[in-house]
């Protein structure tokens, strides 16, 4: 391996997909290669907002008289996120449901959620100032942190220290005192019909002391005291480096990233903008140097093996790895990297690779190994004729090429035992001949193995 | 009914009783089981005889048939019927007023700090990751993974709980252990065998990164425990029929690996659902309340009829107590001082209540003062159940509770 595989151009695109998306299909990334970084990242940013997205499935659903449950929306969603030709949307969408989280745990209302997503997709890139005044009136975001129940003389205080904790700003920056008292500003923000609503009789319209200033304070107020502070930027700016780039960012990335932030009056656009085009973000420290969460990895599997139909129970299987669509386990989201680690989420790791793999082509997931190996394709190929090309094929594929040289040995050992793996083997496996089920079995279990490598796991 | 059928129980116990045990010798385990969200502890060992409390608690305030008492003063929540029972039979112990000093009021920090028994500082490593590492022998490169097991879900967020970590201990987290070993191809025959082969292979090279080694080692792990507990799971069979619930479905899978030579001696659970109940507690509460009774009561019966309760303790704890006044929402915000409950065989310890029930009048904005620090109760089970010297895992300074036989 050369010492930075980001110094290559093709490497490069494939791993801003990664970050920015959900991985790239071979043609995808030759699409952005052809590009440079900067404007491979232009493209990604420049998206055009699809405000109908989320509503389309409503109505659809509506339509046919239908009431979706959690498994429909985030089986939607996922579909979304494998197809959609604008990335850096949805991952943005998927970001600000891990930050600003609501859970179908307490919300129960998949379509309360479904339009919080649409609300999520709206900003993907605007204001973080916004956005955060945008979901402090969202009905699911007060379903879930009990602002319904937040009343002048009786606050409820679990929505005012969320979003001081986990949204905004940060443990340490804040008073227990300053709890209370933003409790106070929000009260009578609720909703009704799944709509916002004020109720202005539930309000405590008295005098505030929050973060030193005193004032008939309401919510929008809070919110703009907070994100004055530089404790604040520096707290957004870091957590979106660690979703997209690597953790524990130098001071140096997040004081340049702060000041893009407060330049640019909150532009979340522009913070993402500085994060992809930063020379830390093309480093070596930031190759694979982050956990794929259970969602990338599904998605990533099912687009880079050429999936022709994804099954719904991929949500199922990330469930299984600590990660359900619209059910964050808790209101911190989910903690990512390194927490993605562990024997049981391993297991279920690998064996859904299996599953994938071994997938055939009249099921619910549906590939085709040959077609990755250049065999069944339209256009004519070189295709590999013994077990080390099959093997640096797929690698290619799912791993940038970037391969240990011991593990490659041990990928082609196992494709050549018990006997050498010929190029007519590969022929019959690919044309489906009986007589090649044993051949056909390794060339997708050397997939399997690939995928069940700790540099798979990885983004 | 078939002869097996009759001749069941004591079939059963003969069974059972040849079964090879993680605890021969006179080991002893540890299961701490976390009440995830902050558990109302008001409203768990309920002060009926207060009436500070009533006036607190104008809607949730528990009386009559929502109570169990325990003396003249104190009751149980009436979900925790299974856990009066265990009172009444010398198996639990409680302790009142448990916390820290300057309580933090976020789940996440609060969290940190019971998990890493150290409020003072950021939290790098977890109290029985500590424990475990002086515990484990260096010669057994596998005791450390073996030593510790996390059973499901904790619930924050994934991985396995802070309480555990170290640099050095990588703990098993365990699904069930039907999920828990590699595939191949099934209709190929050897090819499981011949995958697991190449797959150990790449495992047994060192990765690129710190990560990748993490994911590596993590991965080897998996393969090591998922050989062994394949051999156990058909040795055991329950002596009671669980609650139909996730969480005792966690203990049964704990009793399963006790009953093996598997080795484990700390597990860690967390409860089903979350105790963050800012809104309509009651129901809530009753029903986590209920789960986590009748799923511990089951598992000591069952660990009785296997001769292991006596070698077996289980400690509860959660994040926070909640606020004494009940908020707008018939529900209840984050509060401070809790109580802890401490599970065992009769001949294990010494059933009462400890630490000290706090005052309803004599509050720090709003919220109990806590009586008894948690260090301490750690501290005790560290030193009189564990055997192990409780200073390096929790400090000095925290004289042990008696609640240890």
């Amino acid at each position: 391996m050369s010492a930075n595989p980001l110094s290559d151009r093709r490497n490069q695109a494939a791993h801003l997909l990664r970050r920015a998306g959900f991985g790239g299909t071979p043609a995808e990334i030759d699409q952005l290669a052809a590009l440079s970084h900067a404007d491979a990242v232009e493209k990604l940013l420049n998206f055009q907002i699809d405000g109908n997205l989320a509503f389309n499935l409503e109505r659809k659903l509506q339509e046919n008289g239908y009431e979706p449950a959690l498994n429909d929306i985030a089986y939607w969603w996922l579909l979304l996120m494998a197809r959609t030709k604008q990335p850096l949307q949805e991952k943005m969408t998927f970001f600000w449901h891990g930050h600003f989280t609501s859970s179908y745990s307490k919300v129960k209302d998949p379509m309360l959620l479904l339009e919080q997503n649409q609300l999520f997709r709206e900003n993907a890139l605007g204001s973080f100032s916004d956005l955060t005044k945008k979901i402090s009136r969202n009905p699911a975001m007060i379903d879930f942190l009990d602002g319904q129940s937040n009343r002048k003389g009786a606050p409820n205080e679990n929505y005012a220290r969320e979003l001081m904790e986990l949204f905004t700003i940060g443990i340490g920056n804040y008073t227990e005192s300053d709890v209370r008292e933003a409790a106070r500003a929000f009260t009578g923000w609720g909703f009704k019909d799944r709509a916002f609503v004020f109720n202005a009789n539930q309000h405590d319209s008295g005098s505030k002391t929050f973060m030193g200033q005193t004032g008939n304070f309401n919510g929008d107020d809070v919110i703009d005291i907070i994100l004055k502070r530089p404790e604040s930027g520096k707290f957004i700016v870091t957590k979106l480096w660690e979703f997209f780039a690597y953790t524990g960012p130098e001071p140096s990335v997040t004081d340049r990233l702060s000041e893009v932030y407060f330049k640019s009056n909150y532009s979340i656009k522009e913070v993402m903008r500085a994060i992809f085009n930063a020379p830390e973000f093309l480093s070596e420290k930031a190759y694979r140097g982050l956990v794929k969460s259970p969602v990338e990895y599904v998605i990533g599997m099912a687009k880079q093996l050429g999936a022709t139909n994804i099954a719904s129970n991929l949500t199922t299987a990330a469930a299984g790895m600590g990660q359900t669509l619209f059910n964050p386990p808790t209101v911190k989201g989910w903690d990512g990297d390194l927490h993605w680690v562990n024997s049981s989420y391993f297991f279920n790791r690998i064996n859904t690779a299996n599953g994938l793999a071994d997938a055939k082509q009249n099921g619910q997931f549906r590939y085709d190994p040959y077609e990755l190996l250049g065999f069944n394709a339209a256009k004519a190929s070189q295709s590999p004729d013994n077990a080390g090309a099959v093997v640096d094929t797929f690698a290619g594929i799912l791993l940038d090429g970037q391969i240990l040289p011991e593990v490659r040995n041990a990928l082609a050992d196992y494709l050549n035992s018990p006997a050498v793996l010929k190029a007519p083997d590969l022929t019959a496996a690919a044309a489906g001949k009986p007589a090649a089920k044993a051949v056909d079995s390794r060339v997708r279990g050397v997939l399997h193995l690939i995928m069940s490598t700790p540099d798979y796991m990885l983004k | 009914m078939s002869m097996a059928g009759m001749l069941a129980p004591t079939f059963l116990a003969q069974t059972v009783a040849a079964a090879p045990s993680s605890l021969a010798g006179g080991k002893k385990a540890l299961v701490v089981v976390q009440m995830t969200g902050g558990n109302d502890g008001l409203n768990t060992l309920v002060p009926y005889a207060d009436g500070a409390y009533y006036k607190a608690r104008p809607t949730l305030g528990l009386k009559d048939d929502g109570i169990i008492k325990l003396n003249d003063q104190l009751a149980l929540h009436a979900s925790l019927k299974d856990f009066k029972t265990m009172y009444d039979n010398g198996q639990m112990a409680i302790v009142a007023g448990a916390g820290y000093p300057n309580p933090n009021y976020s789940h996440f920090r609060s969290m940190e700090i019971w998990q890493s028994a150290n409020p003072d500082s950021a939290a790098r490593d977890g109290w029985l990751g500590r424990y475990l590492n002086a515990a484990s022998s260096a010669g057994d490169p596998n005791a450390l993974t073996k030593l510790g097991m996390t059973i499901g879900n904790t619930g924050q967020g994934g991985g396995a709980p802070l309480a555990f970590s170290t640099e050095k201990t990588v703990v098993l987290s365990f699904g069930g252990i039907n999920n828990f070993q590699f595939r191949g191809d099934p209709s190929v025959k050897g090819d499981k065998e011949a995958q697991l082969a190449a797959a150990r292979k790449i495992y047994n090279i060192a990765a690129q990164n710190s990560t990748a080694e993490y994911i590596r080692k993590t991965a080897l792990d998996a393969l090591n425990a998922s050989d062994s507990l394949a051999k156990i799971s058909t040795e055991y069979k329950p002596a009671v029929t669980y609650p139909k619930t996730p969480f005792a479905d966690r203990l049964q899978q704990i009793a399963q690996i006790l009953n093996s030579d598997y080795g484990t001696r700390v597990f860690y659970v967390a409860t089903d659902g979350s105790y963050d109940t800012h809104f309509n507690q009651a129901i809530t509460q009753s029903r986590l309340h209920q789960t986590l009774a009748e799923g511990l009561n089951a598992f000591y019966q069952d660990l009785q009829a296997h001769g292991l309760a006596e070698a077996v303790l289980t400690m509860t704890f959660s994040e926070f107590g909640r606020r004494v006044a009940e908020n707008g929402s018939k529900g209840t915000d984050h509060g401070s001082a809790e109580p802890m409950f401490i599970l065992g065989g009769k001949n294990a310890l010494k059933p009462g209540i400890y630490g000290k029930q706090p005052s309803l009048t004599e509050l720090d904005n709003g919220n109990m003062k806590v009586q008894v620090d948690f260090r301490a109760v750690y501290g005790t089970v560290l030193k009189n159940w564990l055997g192990a010297d409780p200073t390096p895992v929790v400090g000095s300074g925290f004289p042990a509770l008696d609640f240890v036989k």
